[in-house]
């Protein structure tokens, strides 16, 4: 049977109140939602916090899912927007706390966000001794946390969830060229910066 | 297809995501462009080094365990919290009666009270309140003041 058979038939067992389903459910889907959370916003705790809400959402929201879409287009959906709305908090929060510490009328040149910038490799020291270090998992998480969100986010459903470009369509809403154009700005900044540590 | 258009197709070749005639013009060009071909290979490494591997480290059982234990600890806290907050909402079944009263009752106090405004003046009393919430917050303000002065003070000596 294939995997969505699988999540149909789980699902309908939950709407019927079977919990065991319920834990099956889980027990398939936590590594995913975990990581792509993590990937998403860099921080373990918060990643397990919005991966367990997302998990909650699925539980609290069953009787809407019509099947139409499958429950993995579903599931990155709701895990989306949980990450969304966690870095428009952040955004928010830190927009916040910036601004309270600076002079009066300094704030309008401070509209970038994370969005806008490639880390500074010359801000991280000598390269050479990153790499030797091992530290080149800090590198690309940093790599990575810097993308903007859109390109970020497709890369990792791309990428790390390994799904198809039609199926970052279904969840995303975006068309399929624009997702692709994604993917390619996405991997040249990724490359790029690596390439500044000679990796 | 010219070189700037391939070299823009290739993190989708990489991932197979083009359609096979496209997949194998990209693969003929490669073999004969070695500029093209330099920046795939640049690609293919960068893409290859950004392992699942590398970036996800494995958690042990006991993590999984606990992630769905705590699933089902929050999920019983909502459903508790869930139950205090309906016993204070109204029975769905006597919505529309209540909102038609309520509706009834604007219509009897908006006609009763048509055409007399009256002005908006701030009782005395909440005046005094008002200033008196002013002074609270001013003094809160040199408590405030007063504390950091001295945290400075024991910094300096210290
Ligand atoms: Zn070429």
């Amino acid at each position: 049977m294939e995997s969505k058979d699988v999540d149909l038939q789980l699902i309908e067992r939950i709407k019927n109140g079977d919990q065991a389903a319920f834990g099956l459910l889980l027990g398939k889907y936590q590594k995913r939602a975990y990581y792509f959370c993590l990937h998403l916003v860099s921080q373990p705790e918060d990643a397990k916090d919005l991966a367990q809400e997302g998990f909650i959402r699925v539980f609290k929201n069953i009787h809407t899912f019509r099947g139409i879409a499958s429950f993995q287009t579903w599931f990155y959906q709701i895990l989306l927007n949980l990450c969304r709305s966690y870095h428009r908090h952040h955004y928010l929060v830190n927009r916040f706390t910036f601004n309270f510490s600076q002079v009066a009328g300094e704030d309008e040149d401070q509209e970038r966000t994370l969005e806008n910038s490639i880390p500074d490799p010359s801000s991280e020291g000598d390269p050479q001794r990153l790499i030797d270090n091992g530290d080149l998992k800090r590198l690309m998480d940093k790599a990575l946390a810097a993308l903007p969100r859109q390109q970020k986010e497709i890369f990792i459903l791309k990428h790390f969830e390994e799904l198809k470009i039609g199926e970052i369509s279904g969840i995303t809403g975006l068309a399929e060229g624009t997702i692709k154009t994604h993917l390619f700005r996405a991997v040249q900044k990724l490359q790029a910066a690596l390439k500044e540590f000679k990796v | 297809m010219e070189c700037k258009k391939i070299q823009q197709s290739l993190a989708s070749y990489y991932y197979r995501e083009l359609d096979i005639p496209v997949m194998s013009e990209i693969a003929r060009h490669l073999e004969t462009c070695p500029m093209c071909r330099t920046a795939y290979i640049e690609k293919r490494k960068t893409l290859i080094l950004f392992s699942k591997e590398e970036l996800e480290q494995e958690k042990s059982s006991a993590f999984w365990q606990d992630f769905q234990y705590q699933v089902y600890q929050k999920l019983e806290a909502e459903k508790t919290a869930g139950a205090w907050w309906r016993s204070l909402l109204i029975p769905r079944r006597l919505v529309p009666a209540l909102a038609g009263a309520i509706a009834l009752l604007f219509i009897i106090i908006s006609s009763t009270r048509l055409g007399r405004r009256e002005p908006e003046i701030i009782p005395a009393d909440l005046q005094i309140v008002q200033e008196l919430e002013l002074m609270e917050n001013y003094e809160l303000i040199q408590d405030l003041d007063l504390l950091e002065n001295f945290s400075e003070a024991e910094q300096l000596k210290g």
